[in-house]
């Protein structure tokens, strides 16, 4: 017996009352051997919203994307676009294009050809097709690679003609399925924020695919975590990251710190899971105070990791469990350096510590 | 060990000149390969071209080693010779559009429809014709064919063209298949995906997309078919009827007159060479 599906309503927060870009309704993907990579979602996606869809692998995230491009076809359940019923059109008769992950960009033609393709499709005369083409590789920075073969252009080259080429002729939707995971850490940050400002003056609805917690926060106007099959939480990423609404979600999207069980009642003194983010959390010296109306709890450091930036600090509490604090490595404030196996007092505001479910 | 001792410091001495010096390893490696060449098909081949221009005695039947081109000329201007030709090329040129025909479906399933297990058995499948001797085959499809009363009855075409057609394209099948299927190979993630992803429909996206990246494959392919047809003449022998190729005016002239043989065999080497010069522009010959 199936289980019962935990639908998550999930309405855009702006442009109420407008035609959402993409509707999903009630969409179930089973595939052959009973494997439900989609569990009855219930998805709305606003037109000119960068909505990232996050998860681990195989937690449905690219099978709701190929749904949506109309390579695959829904079980069951309505996919919409602009409130039109394309569940089961073809991917060639869908106002939607994609960025591959492996670019997918057609080797027997230039770099030109390429982005003109679907303008070649759509029958574009030949000079209107070139200038079109033109502009599209300058918002992508790559007018200087017009007569390039694909094949001799880098990663971070291909990623931006795959992106010009699905750009060129202004779809409603726009699908990214990890464009940017073949990509080094540096080229990876750029492209995150050219690809903001191109969603952004283009005013196209762009649904991103990731399992990068970091990168599904940065571009999104909304995040959708996913796990196995269904929505987990949807919201703002201040929303999903300073409010999770479970304990997955708290642990997915950046690092998770629970209290539970016993060691919640002692802290805390409550009962249940509570998740508080390690930058939320203050180290001082155990003979001092935490300040009025904090949260404070006694441990050992058992781990100090230096990342630059940044200190993690993994203590392991008296009351049993362990909490990481993220201690910025700034100028200081005199408080001597930290070692491990020294007691440390541990102390947050009550309002960060969040209730899982 | 049992090697004497100075045989390890020799070997040890021959290694190191090797590999100091990177052209003698490349001629050692590469001599023995040029010699045959050079020996069995260079040298065999310009005695062709030199055969075709002396002519034979027609009293004697030995050959006169005059320069003469009257052969080469009887060959290029005499409208029989000339249509043998043509038909030669025809049959070539029809096995090789068949032979591309039947391999693009077969090689699509077999490299991106098929799972991975199934793959290797359909590719012994495919292969499995050429571990049969080739006589073999043609005289099975001479039994196959025989006009009324064979296997297939009244749907046989009987002994002519067609069934030299046929016959050829069942024998070199397997040499359009593999390079094929080699090409599509390489299509695989989301090529196909991204052509109906940008609008076109299927038979676009064959045109525009699977087609061109596809024609180095094919015409690789088709040098093996087609070059193997343009010679052929056994098969045409035994289930053409009373039809005649370019190869069995060579074979049936050459006991008898040499020279003229000879200048009838340079006609399909020029077509073949016109072929391969036309086939390079597409990319395929470093695709053999």
């Amino acid at each position: 017996m199936p289980s019962v599906a935990r639908t998550v309503p999930v309405t855009p927060p702006q442009h109420a009352g407008e035609v959402p870009a993409i509707s999903l309704r009630g969409v179930r993907k089973e595939f052959p051997g009973g494997v439900v990579a989609v569990h009855d979602l219930d998805l709305d996606i606003a037109e000119g919203e960068f909505v990232t869809l996050l998860g681990p692998s195989g937690s449905g995230k690219t099978t709701v994307l190929r749904l949506i491009a109309g390579f695959e076809q829904p079980t069951a359940g309505t996919v919409l676009l602009r409130d039109r019923d394309v569940t089961t059109a073809p991917p060639f008769d869908r106002d939607v294009h994609t960025v591959f992950q492996d670019y997918a960009l057609f080797p027997h033609l230039s770099v030109l050809r390429n982005v003109e393709y679907p303008l070649r499709i759509a029958k574009v005369p030949r000079t209107e097709r070139r200038e079109r083409a033109l502009a599209a590789l300058a918002t992508v920075r790559l007018e200087g690679l017009a007569d390039r073969s694909t094949t001799a252009l880098s990663g971070g080259q291909r990623q931006r003609v795959a992106l010009a080429r699905a750009l060129v002729n202004r779809p409603a939707v726009l699908l990214l399925d990890e464009p940017l995971g073949a990509l080094d850490l540096k080229l990876r940050e750029q492209m995150q924020i050219e690809l903001k400002e191109i969603q952004r003056s283009s005013g196209i609805t762009f649904v991103f695919v990731t399992h990068d917690q970091d990168e599904a926060l940065t571009l999104a106007d909304r995040t959708v975590v996913f796990s196995e099959g269904r929505v987990e939480q949807a919201g703002s990423p201040q929303e999903v990251y300073e409010r999770p609404a479970s304990a997955f979600v708290a642990g997915f999207v950046g690092t998770s710190n629970v209290l539970a069980g016993e060691t919640a009642g002692t802290v805390l003194g409550r009962e249940g899971s509570w998740s508080i983010r390690p930058e939320k959390i203050t180290v001082t010296a155990v003979d001092r105070e935490a300040a009025a109306g904090w949260s404070s709890t006694v441990g050992v450091v058992e781990e100090l990791v230096y990342t630059g930036a940044t200190t993690r600090c993994v203590v392991a509490l008296e009351a049993g469990g362990v909490l990481s604090a993220l201690l910025l490595n700034g100028s200081g404030d005199g408080a001597p350096p930290l070692g491990r196996g020294q007691t440390v007092r541990l102390s947050w505001q009550p309002e960060h510590e969040i209730p899982l479910m | 060990m049992t090697s004497t001792p100075a045989s390890p410091t020799l070997t040890r001495r021959l290694q190191a000149v090797l590999h100091r010096r990177p052209g003698l390893r490349l001629t050692g490696l590469l001599t023995p390969a040029l010699v045959w060449l050079g020996l069995f098909y260079i040298a065999p081949l310009a005695l062709l071209l030199a055969t075709a221009f002396f002519r034979t005695n027609s009293f004697t039947g030995r050959i006169v080693y005059d320069f003469s081109t009257d052969n080469v000329v009887d060959v290029l201007t005499t409208p029989e010779y000339l249509l043998t030709a043509g038909r030669t090329v025809g049959v070539a040129v029809g096995v090789t559009l068949l032979c591309a025909l039947l391999a693009l479906p077969l090689a699509t399933y077999m490299a991106l429809v098929a799972g991975p297990r199934s793959r290797p058995v359909l590719l012994a499948l495919v292969l499995t014709p050429l571990w049969a001797s080739y006589l073999v085959k043609v005289y099975a499809w001479r039994v196959l064919l025989v006009p009324e009363g064979g296997l297939l009855g009244a749907a046989s075409p009987g002994y002519g063209w067609t069934a030299v057609v046929l016959t050829l394209t069942y024998l070199w099948l397997p040499y359009m298949v593999l390079p094929v299927y080699a090409g599509i190979s390489s299509m695989r993630g989301s090529f196909l995906e991204a052509t109906a992803d940008l609008g076109a429909r299927p038979w676009t996206s064959f045109r525009t997309v699977v087609l061109p990246m596809l024609a180095p494959a094919i015409a690789a392919g088709s040098v093996f078919t087609f070059s193997l047809s343009l010679g052929d003449y056994i098969t045409v022998q035994l289930v053409g009827g009373t039809h005649q190729m370019l190869g069995n005016l060579v074979y049936s002239t050459f006991s008898v007159d040499l020279p003229f043989a000879a200048a009838v065999a340079v006609l399909p080497l020029l077509v073949m060479a016109a072929y391969l010069l036309t086939i390079r522009r597409t990319g395929a010959l470093s695709r053999l």
